[in-house]
């Protein structure tokens, strides 16, 4: 069976990750990994940050940060008394994600680093990580730039550990977010969609069951030019999400989903952030 | 070795902190009232309290719970809100196989504790959606948790 | 004594202090409490692990097995392959007293011998000291398979020249028909005929107690499986399996976690019995959920073609079906359940012309077998959608077009049935459409658009009457008044052994305290019967009050010498027995001191025989198969979001004429929980399996209702008080999952136009309706 560590502090942690970079699994809730531990795997070390303090900081100030080990429920819990649009938006969506038992695990670094729908609205707001390793010290990364496939990210060191999320504290005219699944069993979305405006500045996120969360740049900087609070049509959106959207994936009715909930997000009316 | 509080007493196995806990604590610390439905963190018939929150057991290796509370439904014979849904359930013909009740009555008493005011079936249904029935259609645990929510806050 | 089902069938005029009311079973507060064990909490101190190691090829020859290496891996005990199990293969009858022939005989093997059939056929059973020890020497089984062309629908696996899946040259392996009048004939002369293809999926019963068994030699070299399971009596299956007497296997069953069917065949029984025979440790057995749903029998796929034609007037004139159903790669249960859909293609309607042709082709999918519904829902979904476009075509409503068509008492069914019985069909239509008109749909709103549908059902309880079934049960009365009741029923929580317990009380007048019911073992409590078929409350229900009327009678002669002669006005009520001629009355206990005293046995073994038919003798059915009906009707209110094609469920109303409620909390839980069962059936649940790869392995791909994908239940319980039960009570089990799957596909083409005939009506398959349009 794999072996077991639960560091105490971050640097054990940093240092295990350094010298068995390779066989070492991080984990914080485990919710995604220990499904899929296999009885007669004795290489992997399994590495618990779940507990290590350092990573469950919860700051609101001009930065917000939230620790890779805090739990979805924790930060839930956190939110819910902060009266801020940010972590407003943040909320609705963590609200839905899973279900509330497994909220009560799972952590937002474990969410954000699959990709999960975290990711999603966090690509949207321009969020950044702390990564931090032993020889590449600690350091900031653009969300945008850690995503690339899933289960492969661009982490700059192998022994890099996700240390914190960081989200400007930022005034947004709007705020959107929605997904859709079959059922509420099927915890991963087919799709998700993000979208975050402020002045000039729109930033539209996509995820979905099979792709990285990503941003769609074609279709941000078509939408600088207009103003979202003005109905128009969506053939010429369309076309663009079409052109960026529509080579990722080969699935008809996935495609569509994807179309529906950007046309949703782009053409409505603004609203708050809507989790289902 | 993995030592935690287990219904409250002081609990050591010798097996593999990387064993999935729901297995230790069945096989090891005689918790049979921990059922394993499906072992994907689906179906909740495993929901135990972890520090008095309810989570999956089947989705965490033991060593996660070293040195915590853990509480399955045996663990809450004298809780009043727990025994008060055993009996709501058995009333309101919320059981039938009955092999997700005690991970239903886990997750209600923690819902149930949480609110300050008593539940609508909307809330009910959503702080239950982590947990399948495939016997019942819900409609008779939503009642019984109904019932045990209104007792409670007034 | 054995006593005839019409003699039990009437609905006494008397106050019943027990049944009927809402009182909790005995089990549910000991579930609630964690307390009651099922079969994967029993373990033994010397036991050994069983391991299935499967096929992961849907169709491939075995070249070879080796298995050295995995048995030198310290802690395995048994290493075993097809030709060390006496009789690896055994004919697999469903018939109890009879045999029936080769149409309804299939091959159970218990492991693959020369060929795989489907992806996930067992191959090869390990016994180890641990689970992780069992693991490592399945990753050591070296099976050398040469993959070969395969069959994965039906279509295919009828064309000529295609593989045969059994090594037979034709895949067909049942087939039924029923033709009555001249239905070519009839179609000239209708005014307007809809013809459709209705499609429905593999589906999987999904309960939540995954299968689980522990086996073992007992001290006088019995071999006793402890076991999850619909049919105890199994029992003979093993000892055929194993060479051994009927007299040398005994099967305990436990309170089983959910079964639906699915735990109707063998599960884990064959795999721990012979481990136990081989290894003589006891050997423990539980299916993780992939093995589940990778190793049980499904809900069979069918196709089915229909043609409906209909007079203006509204009487329907003909029905012409062509139903193929998908058998996967084992007969198992497929005869039956196509006779079952068979006898069920026209649903409660009087259809003058008809002409009913069904066929079952064996695949190289997952072997399809029983489950909840048993060839009725299938059928249901296409008949119930030809209704409800005949209605619209015709400018009808739905509850007025049907009461037209809907059989009556002493109404010829098509296959030949003169059913004598009342038909409140109608009745419970009209009460379960008055119930969803109460409320309005909501109007149109955003891309949301509202629809509401109706479909009825009829459904079967009690098995195929040529099947010749019986039940016993036993019960004694103890000195100090209270009872012990004995009888096989295995309990699969629809409160199979709480319904007898509650017979008991109310006809000896105790309290539900005092009666202990025994139950589910093959030696020790009398043979029952199974828990399928919707059979237990009328069958194990009739027998346990046929017992407890010989004892009634008894004691009442017994009591004379207290209350005088007149028995027939003696009341068995609260621990007395009571003279209603002048309210003389004497304890029950001491009645029955006075029996044991004076030598009067004070137990009671009573056999129910079914009414009983001759066996049809052709492909052609023209006799009657069922005792009785159950009649229903589903109404449901959807949301159709017609951008991206998802079906939400906002309202149901699930009506049943129930005959007489037993127990009125399990009565209703049937309900609900049918028809939530089959909302999956009808929106989200579908087994994939790709050229027979199985990928749904998971409640992650398989996707079964939560408590946020269903609404409410609102149920309509009507008592006729007509049913071959106990009291006159119909079964509900099966019933209760019929009608709610066409009513939502009748809802959605009221929502936006369009009629969805494949299920599951997933969002995928509306959206591309409403593309189409």
């Amino acid at each position: 069976m794999a072996r077991y560590q639960r560091p105490e502090t971050l640097r054990q942690a940093l240092t295990q990750l350094h010298d068995n970079p390779n066989e070492t699994v991080v984990m914080a809730g485990g919710t995604t990994i220990v499904p899929f531990l296999q009885p007669n795997d004795d290489e992997t070390v399994l590495l618990d940050i779940g507990r290590i303090g350092e990573l469950k900081n919860l700051i609101c100030e001009s930065e917000i940060i939230i620790g890779s080990a805090v739990t979805l429920k924790e930060f839930l819990t956190y939110a819910r008394k902060q009266e801020n649009p940010v972590l407003g938006a943040l909320y609705e969506v963590a609200s839905h994600i899973a279900d509330p038992t497994i909220r009560g695990q799972a952590t937002v670094g474990g969410n954000v680093a699959r990709g999960g729908e975290l990711a999603t609205i966090l690509l949207a707001l321009d969020a950044e990580i702390i990564v931090e390793s032993l020889d590449g010290g600690s350091r900031r990364i653009h969300l945008k730039d850690l995503l690339l496939d899933p289960g492969v990210t661009a982490l700059g060191h192998p022994d890099d550990l996700l240390i914190a999320i960081v989200v400007h504290n930022q005034k947004y005219d709007y705020i959107h977010y929605d997904k859709f699944t079959k059922s509420h069993l099927a915890s991963i979305p087919l799709a998700s969609v993000a979208v975050a405006a402020c002045d000039r500045d729109i930033r539209v996120a996509l995820g979905s069951h099979r792709l990285f969360p990503e941003r769609l740049s074609l279709v941000e900087r078509r939408l600088v030019e207009r103003d979202l609070t003005v109905p128009t049509g969506w053939g010429q959106l369309g076309g663009l999400v079409d052109a960026e959207v529509f080579a990722l994936t080969d699935d008809s009715y996935h495609n569509h989903i994807i179309h529906v909930l950007l046309e949703r997000a782009l053409m409505g009316p603004p609203s708050e952030v809507n989790g289902q | 070795m993995t030592s935690l509080i287990l219904n409250g007493e002081q609990w050591t196995t010798a097996v593999n902190p990387t064993t999935r806990l729901s297995a230790a604590l069945r096989e090891s610390g005689g918790a049979l009232d921990v059922k394993e439905g499906c072992l994907t963190g689906h179906c909740g018939a495993c929901t135990i309290l972890l520090d008095g929150q309810p989570v999956k057991s089947c989705l965490l290796v033991s060593g996660q719970a070293e040195g915590r509370s853990v509480i399955s439904l045996k663990g809450l014979s004298t809780d009043p809100v727990a025994t008060y849904l055993q009996e709501s359930f058995s009333r309101a013909g919320a059981v039938q196989c009955g092999f997700c009740t005690p991970g239903m009555i886990i997750v209600a008493t923690a819902l149930v504790k949480a609110s300050e005011v008593p539940l609508s079936r909307d809330d009910i249904r959503a702080g239950l959606v982590g947990n399948l029935c495939r016997c019942t259609g819900y409609h008779k645990i939503v009642t019984a948790v109904e019932e045990a929510s209104y007792v409670h806050e007034s | 004594m054995s006593t005839k089902a019409e003699t039990l069938g009437t609905a006494p005029t008397e106050p019943r202090r027990i049944i009927g009311k809402r009182l909790e079973k005995k089990d549910a507060l000991a579930k609630a409490q964690g307390r009651l064990p099922y079969a994967a909490d029993f373990s033994a101190s010397d036991m050994l692990y069983a391991k299935v190691v499967r096929s992961p090829y849907a169709v491939a020859a075995i070249a070879e097995i080796n298995t050295e290496s995995a048995k030198t891996v310290p802690g395995v005990r048994a290493v075993l392959t097809a030709k060390d199990i006496p009789h690896n293969s055994i004919v697999s009858r469903f018939g109890q007293s009879t045999d029936l022939g080769r149409q309804f005989e299939g091959t159970y093997r218990v492991l693959a011998e020369d060929q795989v059939r489907y992806y996930g056929e067992p191959v090869v059973l390990i016994a180890a000291d641990s689970p992780e020890i069992a693991e490592k020497a399945a990753e050591l089984i070296d099976v050398e398979y040469e993959p070969m062309p395969g069959v994965f629908t039906v279509q295919d696996a009828m064309k000529q020249g295609a593989p045969g899946v059994g090594g037979e040259k034709s895949n067909v392996v049942s087939h039924f028909e029923v033709r009555r009048g001249n239905v070519e004939e009839a179609f000239a002369s209708a005014d307007v005929i809809v013809e459709n293809t209705y499609t429905v999926p593999m589906a999987d019963h999904a309960y939540l107690e995954p299968e689980s068994g522990m086996a073992w030699m007992d001290e006088n070299g019995v071999l006793v499986i402890r076991v999850a399971t619909q049919v105890i009596e199994h029992c003979y299956d093993i000892a055929d399996i194993l060479a051994l007497s009927h007299s040398q296997v005994r099967v305990a069953g436990t309170w089983v976690g959910g079964g639906f069917g699915g735990k109707e065949d063998m599960t884990v029984e064959p795999y721990i019995a012979v481990l136990a025979w081989a290894t003589k440790r006891p050997v423990k057995l539980t299916f993780t959920r992939q093995d589940s749903l990778i190793g049980h029998g499904k809900r069979h796929p069918f196709t089915m073609t229909y043609k409906t034609g209909v007079k203006r007037t509204g009487e329907l004139v003909a029905v012409k079906a062509e139903l193929i159903a998908d058998a996967g790669a084992y007969v198992t249960l497929t005869p039956w359940v196509l006779l079952y859909a068979t006898a069920n293609a026209c649903g409660p309607y009087e259809v003058p012309h008809v002409e009913i042709s069904a066929t079952a082709v064996l695949t190289n999918n997952c072997p399809s077998s029983a489950y909840r519904g048993f060839g009725a829902v299938q059928p249901n979904v296409a008949y119930e959608s030809q209704m409800d476009e005949l209605a619209r075509q015709l400018g009808m409503g739905p509850v007025e077009f049907r009461r037209k068509n809907l059989i009556q008492q002493g109404s010829q069914l098509p296959h030949g049935h003169h059913y004598d019985r009342p038909v409140l069909a109608d009745t419970v239509g009209s009460q379960v459409w008055e119930a969803i008109q109460a409320r309005p749909l909501p109007s149109p709103r955003g891309d949301l658009r509202f629809g509401r549908g109706i479909a009825y059902s009829m459904t079967s309880y009690g098995r195929l009457m040529f099947l010749r079934d019986t039940s016993r049960c036993w019960i004694r009365l103890e000195r100090d008044g209270t009872a012990v009741v004995r009888c096989g029923v295995p309990d699969i929580g629809g409160g199979q052994v709480s319904s007898l317990r509650f017979i008991v009380c109310e006809e000896l007048g105790l309290g539900v305290d005092q009666v202990e019911v025994y139950n589910a073992d093959s030696v020790l409590t009398p043979l029952a019967g199974t828990t399928t078929a919707t059979r237990q409350l009328y069958m194990s229900g009739n027998a346990t009050l046929a017992a407890a009327h010989e004892l009634k009678r008894r004691l009442s002669e017994k009591a004379k010498s207290h209350l005088g002669p007149d028995i027939d006005r003696f009341a068995f009520e609260d621990g007395y027995i009571i003279s209603q001629t002048d309210n003389r009355r004497v304890a029950l206990s001491e009645i029955i001191n006075e029996c044991y005293h004076d030598g009067v046995e004070m137990y009671y073994e009573a056999q129910f025989n079914a009414p009983v038919v001759d066996i049809p003798t052709s492909a052609e059915l023209n006799t009657p198969l069922f005792a009785d009906y159950t009649f229903g009707a589903q109404a449901v209110d959807v949301a159709v979001d017609t951008k991206t094609g998802k079906v939400d469920v906002m309202r149901v109303v699930n009506g049943l004429d129930v005959g007489t409620v037993i127990n009125r909390l399990n009565c209703e839980g049937q309900m609900e929980g049918g028809t939530v069962q089959n909302l999956g059936y009808a929106l989200t649940e579908e087994v994939t399996a790709p050229d027979g790869i199985m990928t749904s392995t998971t409640f992650g791909e398989y996707l079964i209702p939560t408590t946020l994908d269903v609404p409410d239940i609102e149920t309509i319980v009507i008592e006729s008080g007509t049913g071959v039960g106990p009291y006159g009570a119909k079964g509900v089990g099966e019933p209760s999952c019929n009608g709610i799957a066409p009513a939502i596909l009748n809802a959605i083409q009221d929502a936006v136009g369009i009629r969805v005939t494949s299920l599951p009506a997933s969002p995928e398959r509306v959206l591309s309706a409403l593309q189409a349009l």
